[in-house]
């Protein structure tokens, strides 16, 4: 299958007052197309300035991209002139948010919104624009779009918002989607929506989808394949099945752990001691993980692991459960 | 019975003009009764916009309810005035959902738990604010410090043993981990159980993420637009939803085995305004069983089973 | 170490050089007007009371019979040259007197002007904000329409009919200012007070029972004092440049106190015979001190933002 989008050992740090905060620190991976990666970590892990450095949208300064590779579509995105990324964000890579609210701007119409996005990026002028911009806002599910192409953000449900957002990033047909978070602030019966309609549009735009969330449930509804981050780094890679059925780094075996449907009820939830690192904490060579793991050994405090393959494409980062490699 | 809520009312006028007219109203909360038992957890769930937290907002008496009572010990607390419920208020206490919102940034950790016993007149207690710090899993050190200088879980520590403080019988927490990741939502749901077992508590717990609820809750109501349509104990909801409305939030809910797909059925259309809602089922315009009867009259709240209720036509 | 609002304004105030030199510029002119208000009185040889200040002790010169330009040794009256008692840095104005002492004697009276009428109006703003935000209704209906009405008249002619009917002086002048400018402090503290009732920490305080008064001075008020804080460092500059204006009208300070804008106002009849050191040595000080005083509220004021606090 083709291969989009493909990272090579990106690191993105930020310089504060405080120090060098290595947010991305030495992060690989790859999604091809028609298949969807959901890159799971908790708030803090870097997994949203990871998607922020693909189309170069880090804030800088502070923030920088200090060193790596990423390859979107044949382009080599950290050597290109701005003007060229210009471009290539919303035509070739697209991106929706979190906050539906206040991703869209509120004094232009969403019609309008849809096509300022296909004017930006096609020759078309109003016409064939205003065109495509009913046609998606009607794949995405908006009931009477010619009707409510009028509307106005905040006459939209979160759910409606999101779609008009889909429609947004959809409509050129990019090679690559990123979502983050495109779920968390909506309801669940909305979130089913949504997931669904992605799904369906991947399917027609055949685009590759980066799926960033912290939901593992929405992970398993929706990705191909997981990688799953901690402090900056990719713990752990795999098929989707794989991850879910033999995980095998001790934060992913915690997250799983923790969630409240693993545990009768009654007895007492698992929970991973500590709490989530700082980017700003660890200047030296070590697992980030150490300090919470309960498998930590001294080998684990001083030496970072590698990613080392453990099963068909399913790799790990420990060197209690992982060690070097394969004999 | 601790506490008993016999159709609960919550409506909020819509003004307009100079003078202020009232147009209408958002039934926010209409008909909503349920009861609690000493030692229990109630999970109150729902989707966003279903009255759930004003439910919460009601009990706790931050809202005057425009109807129906709540009985707190046999005394009806919805129509009282505020300085009749000072003794209401020892009892029954809030733990909020956003850990940044829900705590002044001005004002120092001790400062905010040791506010409670100040305003009730029982004096501020150095020894008291530490041991609540040791009961939430707080240093001692962390009372000098400021609200900001603490992680999200670590603020819903704060703000439960804030809660805790006058020492309440009664809890509602509203959805005190929505806003937390996943590891640290384990230990504040671990917290907070081990609290209702240390200082005997019960707790009405409003939640949208039913596998928390399912972990904590001993019975379940579920609200859509204003009303309960079921309320069952948790095994039993969970094994028998009758109410298709329960079935369908059930069948949203993403599976945690990639091999188990459900595909993801989705609801259709969009719920309707809780500003003069029509007659009938409030869910007759999305359910995919509905039938003529469901949009006549008022729906009863019936007891089909050992302690399940439903609102639908097509269980009884 | 526990680390308020204050600490984090500070560290962050410090990392910007020129608002630290503003801020050591104000400190410089706060000893001054400090010095000339620490009384140092003196009987002289022939039993007079003088009322002195520490101030005077130590630039007052001795007036000359006419006025002469900075750091001269001789000036000329009625065409005949004479030797000056002493050595004035700024020269003296038409009247002989050192301008440098003038331009000193200003210092006080500009402090006085721009902060006492802040002190005033912030009283009126903060009271009629949060109880304006806090209970909405008639009474948000009363204390706007109070203030609207206020805010249409124009403030120059508000000011002129109050000091018409008080007696000249520098603290009528501060009453007339304060009471004439509350209006656009008390807008922003009732729009943060809106904002800031409906957090939920206030919905917690209120569901332990505090009472209403509780909730506005214990947990709105603080939320909403930075506000004051950057309000009366935006308006310090304003205020000092408008003494010199009222003075200009003749509705000022009472004579005999310090003025800048005295000193100004007497360009009218120096300009035209060359004199030009009085308006300078005048001006310079103005512009010093509002200068150092707008690069440091402009740092203090992003310092305080809420909005840029982490976390």
């Amino acid at each position: 299958m083709e291969r989009v989008l493909k990272i090579e050992n990106l690191r993105t740090y930020f310089h504060m007052d405080e120090g060098v905060a290595r947010a991305v620190d030495g992060v690989s991976l790859s999604v091809e197309k028609k298949r969807t990666l959901g890159l799971v970590g908790e708030s803090g892990c870097g997994k949203s300035i990871t998607a922020l450095s693909i189309l170069r949208l880090v804030p800088s300064p502070p923030g920088r991209i200090a060193g790596g590779s990423i390859t979107l579509a044949g382009e080599d995105i950290l050597s290109l002139p701005e003007v060229r990324m210009r471009d290539i964000r919303g035509k070739l890579a697209s991106m929706i948010f979190q906050e539906p609210m206040t991703s869209l701007n509120p004094v232009f119409t969403i019609g309008n919104q849809v096509e300022e996005a296909v004017r930006m990026h096609t020759q078309m002028t109003g016409k064939g624009a205003r065109r495509i911009a009913l046609e998606y806002l009607a794949k995405v599910g908006i009931p009477a779009a010619h009707e409510r192409m009028g509307q106005y953000p905040h006459q939209l449900s979160g759910g409606m918002k999101q779609r008009v957002m889909i429609a947004m990033a959809l409509c050129l047909k990019p090679a690559l989607l990123i979502a983050d978070e495109p779920t968390t602030a909506l309801d669940v019966t909305i979130q089913a929506g949504i997931l669904r309609l992605m799904k369906d549009m991947q399917e027609e735009t055949e685009s590759a989808i980066l799926l960033i969330t912290h939901d593992l449930g929405v992970i398993a509804e929706m990705a191909d394949d997981v990688a799953v981050m901690y402090a900056g780094k990719i713990v752990e890679t795999g098929p989707c099945e794989e991850i879910f059925t033999s995980f095998l780094h001790p934060y992913t075996e915690g997250l799983f752990q923790s969630l409240p449907g693993r545990t009768p009820r009654g007895q007492k939830l698992y929970t991973i001691a500590g709490n989530v690192p700082s980017a700003l904490q660890f200047q030296k060579a070590c697992c980030r993980f150490n300090p919470r793991c309960p498998l930590a050994i001294e080998r684990c405090r001083v030496e970072e692991p590698p990613l080392v393959v453990i099963g068909p494409a399913h790799r790990c980062a420990c060197w209690v459960r992982a060690g070097e490699g394969p004999l | 019975m601790m506490l008993e809520v016999k159709d609960l009312k919550m409506y909020f006028p819509i003004k307009r003009g100079l003078l202020r007219r009232t147009i209408g109203y958002v039934e926010a909360v209409d008909g909503v009764s349920f009861s609690i038992d000493r030692g229990e957890t109630l999970g109150l769930v729902g989707e966003s916009g279903c009255g759930k937290t004003t439910v919460g907002k009601c009990v706790v008496r931050l809202l005057r309810p425009t109807g129906g009572s709540i009985l707190s010990d046999g005394h009806d607390i919805a129509s009282l005035s505020t300085k009749a419920l000072k003794a209401y208020r020892r009892k029954t206490q809030m733990v909020f959902q956003d850990p940044f919102g829900s705590l002044n940034p001005r004002m120092t950790v001790s400062d905010i738990i040791a506010e409670g016993p100040v305003i009730m007149g029982e004096g501020r207690s150095e020894e008291r604010v530490s041991e609540l710090l040791d009961i939430v899993g707080l240093s001692k050190e962390a009372g000098s410090r400021y609200p900001h200088e603490f992680s999200g879980g670590q603020r819903q520590r704060i703000g439960i043993a804030r809660a805790v403080a006058v020492n309440p019988s009664f809890l509602v927490c509203d959805e005190p981990v929505s806003a937390l990741d996943v590891s640290i939502q384990a230990q504040i749901i671990n917290l907070l159980e081990d609290l209702q077992s240390k200082l005997s508590l019960s707790y009405l717990f409003v939640a949208h993420d039913l596998s928390v609820v399912r972990h904590i809750a001993d019975r379940i109501s579920v609200m859509y637009i204003g009303q309960v349509m079921e309320e069952a104990p948790t095994e039993e909801l969970f094994a028998h939803p009758l109410h298709p409305y329960t079935q369908a939030l059930f069948s949203s809910i993403p599976s945690l085995d990639p091999r188990m797909r459900r595909g993801l059925n989705p609801i259709p259309g969009e719920p309707p305004s809780p500003v003069d809602p029509p007659p009938g089922c409030r869910f007759a315009s999305r359910c995919p069983k509905v039938t003529p009867q469901c949009r006549e009259g008022k729906i009863g709240y019936v007891n089909v089973a050992d302690r399940h209720w439903v609102r639908c036509v097509l269980c009884y | 170490m526990a680390e308020s609002h204050l600490h984090i304004a500070i560290k962050r105030i410090r990392k910007e050089k020129l608002a630290v030199a503003g801020f050591c510029v104000i400190c410089l002119f706060a000893l001054i007007a400090l010095l000339d208000t620490v009384p140092a009185p003196y009987r002289d040889a022939g039993g007079m009371h003088f009322n002195r200040t520490v101030l005077d002790t130590l630039f007052q010169k001795p007036v000359e019979r006419s006025y002469s330009p900075p750091l001269a040794r001789t000036a000329t009256l009625n065409r005949k040259e004479f030797t000056l008692k002493s050595t004035h840095v700024l020269g003296t104005n038409i009247l002989g007197e050192d301008v440098l002492y003038d331009a000193l004697k200003g210092v006080r009276t500009a402090f006085i002007i721009g902060i006492v009428p802040l002190i005033i109006a912030s009283f009126f703003a903060v009271v009629f904000g949060l109880l304006a935000g806090y209970y909405g209704g008639w009474v948000d209906d009363v204390i706007q329409y109070v203030y609207q009405v206020l805010s249409s008249i124009p403030g120059i002619l508000l000011l002129i009919a109050m000091l018409t009917v008080m007696e000249r002086g520098i603290w009528q002048l501060c009453i007339a200012l304060g009471v004439t400018s509350w209006v656009g402090l008390c807008r922003l503290i009732r729009g943060e007070t809106l904002k800031v009732k409906n957090m939920e920490y206030v919905e917690a305080a209120r569901a332990l029972g505090a009472s209403d008064g509780h909730l506005l001075f214990r947990q709105i008020l603080p939320n909403v004092m930075y506000l004051v804080i950057i309000e009366m460092t935006l308006d310090f500059s304003g205020l000092v440049m408008s003494e010199a204006v009222l003075t200009y009208i003749g509705v000022g300070v009472e004579p005999g106190t310090g003025s800048w804008g005295r000193m100004i106002l007497s360009a009218d009849r120096e300009l035209p015979n060359g004199i030009w050191w009085n308006l300078t040595g005048a001006s310079i000080f103005l512009f010093l001190l509002v200068l150092a005083f707008n690069l440091f509220a402009d740092v203090l004021r992003d310092a305080l933002d809420p909005r840029l606090r982490k976390g």
